[in-house]
């Protein structure tokens, strides 16, 4: 017979109240459980998804950083080399400038002396 | 002599659900099978259906459960829920097969017992009469106060009212009955 106090009690009550089937399978209560068990797993998943998500999100944070030291690093050497650029650009314009600088100093002098006659 | 057998209330039962113990929602459908079952067996007419459609009604009402307000009783919570799980299968049924509209009266008659395998079911028809001499082998005020509660659905508080006698004398004096009924009928069962 059954041997559950929730069960006997049940019974009972519903004998008394005469709200009875005239029958009931031994382990209704038991398929119950395992459909309620069954039914909650997707939020056992879901738990996992998160994992899942809260992972993946960590590597490509990872990801992410490393590249970026590795484009600075990159950009380190490159910009090293367009300085050597610029220097030498400037250099050249410099020179340029310098030229002019004398050609204009040599024009004058040579305007001076022209008044000066 | 009767042992202590502890049958919590539902409300205590919901809250260790809530509480994250599914496994303490066992007890609520084992102490609510029966009456949910013949609920549904009124609107089915056929029991492995209306075991079905219960299981149904069961789910939706741990899904739910949260839901839940304290200030009715349970039964009657559920009792809703296995209502109109049973009008929404009927409907369902009915479409499928003719399309006939169903209200909630004309599903309560005529009633197909079917079954299978009789061994893996408990015949409660034969039990009907043990139950009767259980009730009266109380004592008067126990016999009353269960009847208050369990028949007429009264809360602590209206039996309380009406009796005249504390909230906590209506419980320890329920908790005394359920444990002499649930006790004599395991010696009854004992001896067959």
């Amino acid at each position: 017979m059954m041997n559950n106090n929730y069960k006997i009690f049940g019974l009972i009550v519903s004998l008394m109240r005469n709200e009875h089937p005239p029958e009931i399978s031994k382990d209704f209560s038991e398929n119950v459980m395992q459909k309620i068990l069954l039914n909650k797993k997707p939020e056992d998943t879901k738990y996992n998804n998160f994992l899942k998500v809260a992972a993946s999100v960590f590597f490509a944070v990872i990801t992410a950083y490393s590249l970026i030291s590795f484009e600075r690093s990159e950009t380190n050497v490159v910009s090293v080399d367009i300085i050597n650029d610029k220097t030498d650009n400037n250099e050249l314009i410099k020179r340029v400038k310098d030229d002019s600088a004398c050609i204009k100093i040599e024009n004058s002098i040579e305007e001076k002396n022209d008044s000066c006659k | 002599m009767t042992r202590n057998i502890i049958i919590r209330d539902d409300d205590e039962i919901i809250q260790e659900c809530l509480s994250g113990n599914t496994g303490a929602y066992k007890n609520l459908v084992d102490k609510y099978q029966i009456r949910i079952i013949n609920t549904c067996y009124k609107y089915t007419k056929n029991i492995n259906d209306a075991e079905d459609v219960a299981q149904e009604v069961f789910l939706k009402a741990f899904q739910n459960l949260s839901n839940f307000k304290f200030d009715s009783k349970f039964y009657s919570w559920i009792y809703r829920i296995a209502v109109n799980t049973c009008l929404n299968y009927i409907n369902s049924r009915e479409k499928r097969n003719e399309k006939e509209t169903i209200s909630e009266e004309n599903c309560l008659n005529e009633v197909n017992v079917s079954n299978d395998n009789p061994g893996e079911y408990y015949q409660l028809n034969e039990l009907i009469d043990k139950i009767q001499p259980l009730i009266e082998k109380l004592p008067e005020d126990l016999s009353n106060l269960i009847k208050l509660y369990e028949i007429k659905d009264l809360t602590y508080e209206d039996i309380s009212k009406r009796l005249d006698i504390p909230i906590g004398t209506v419980r320890s004096r329920l908790h005394r009955a359920r444990n002499m009924l649930i006790s004599e009928f395991r010696s009854i069962s004992d001896d067959e």
